[in-house]
């Protein structure tokens, strides 16, 4: 191995020399950061209420907001202090009513004779891991 | 540059790989007394030592120098856990710089920078897979891309100073 040590009076061989594909890299890098930073901003969206008809894409809501809302022509989602509820529903054994105020992502309200679902979406702390109808 | 398996060569890599778990076995407390803003922020010198012996000795010389590193630094230090995550993230980090390093237009700095880059996904897809938690790659990635262009900078920069000063 004979490499000749460095001569400081040549320029190339100064330390720290730096090629435009290192800067390339760097940008690569720095491109892939931001990218990754802005999926995460999508999927961090604060909980929301979803609510499905039938096969129909959901709608959404915040939980953040209070409101009420009339699905389908068939009841009343509420929205109030973050807890999600239904009222007025025109089924027979209102059940979904019935269940009450689902507060946790993974909760969900059901109204079987109108296909309508009630859950809760997003990444807010759930108090139990699993929840087993 | 010469690849003959000689026996002088067989010693220096043995330093080689002998100066890295010094190096990696120091730096934790060094980093830990520095008033840094991220605790635990590693520079990863250890990965000086495996970009000097790629560019000095070539890719076998420094995928032996990682490996053996790595396999006698996860049985000296540390958790099985941690363990798993540097091997991922070392393994990554070598293979890639094998692959750049002679890319024209690229110099230690960048192959380093690179390489720090690949140690945090390998990492972090470790992490992601034993935890089941793809979220990982969203919530913690970025920042670590962020730093692994200092921290590979730095090592980028120690090892070109090496590499033009050191003879062997």
């Amino acid at each position: 191995m004979n490499r000749v040590i460095a001569d400081p009076s040549k320029r190339s061989d100064k330390k720290g020399r730096l090629k435009s594909g290192d800067l390339f890299i760097v940008c690569l890098i720095l491109l892939a950061a931001v990218v990754l930073f802005l999926l995460g901003l999508r999927g961090e969206a604060a909980a929301h209420v979803e609510v499905t008809v039938g096969s129909a894409p959901a709608e959404a809501f915040p939980l953040a907001k209070d409101g009420s809302y009339l699905i389908d022509g068939h009841l009343t989602v509420v929205i109030e202090s973050g807890s999600v509820r239904i009222e007025d529903a025109d089924c027979p054994d209102r059940f979904c009513v019935r269940t009450g105020a689902i507060r946790s992502s993974g909760q969900m309200l059901v109204c079987l004779p109108n296909q309508i679902v009630v859950r809760i979406v997003g990444t807010g702390e759930t108090e139990v891991d699993a929840v087993v109808y | 540059m010469s690849t003959k398996p000689t026996v002088r060569r067989v010693a220096v890599s043995a330093m080689f790989v002998a100066a890295a778990l010094i190096v990696s076995w120091l730096e934790r407390p060094l980093m830990a007394a520095l008033p840094l803003p991220i605790p635990g922020f590693k520079l990863g010198l250890a990965n000086v030592i495996v970009l000097f012996a790629l560019y000095r000795f070539g890719i076998a010389n420094a995928l032996t120098v990682q490996f053996l590193r790595l396999a006698l630094g996860a049985l000296l230090f540390g958790s099985p856990i941690s363990a798993l995550l540097s091997i991922s993230g070392g393994t990554l980090a070598v293979l890639v710089s094998c692959v750049v390093f002679r890319l024209p237009h690229v110099s230690p700095v960048g192959t380093s920078i690179l390489a720090a880059a690949m140690h945090m996904v390998g990492q972090i897809a470790a992490a992601a897979i034993v935890l089941a938690e793809p979220l990982l790659f969203t919530a913690y990635l970025p920042y670590l891309l962020l730093l692994s262009v200092v921290s590979g900078g730095i090592c980028g920069v120690v090892a070109q100073i090496l590499l033009t000063r050191l003879p062997c």
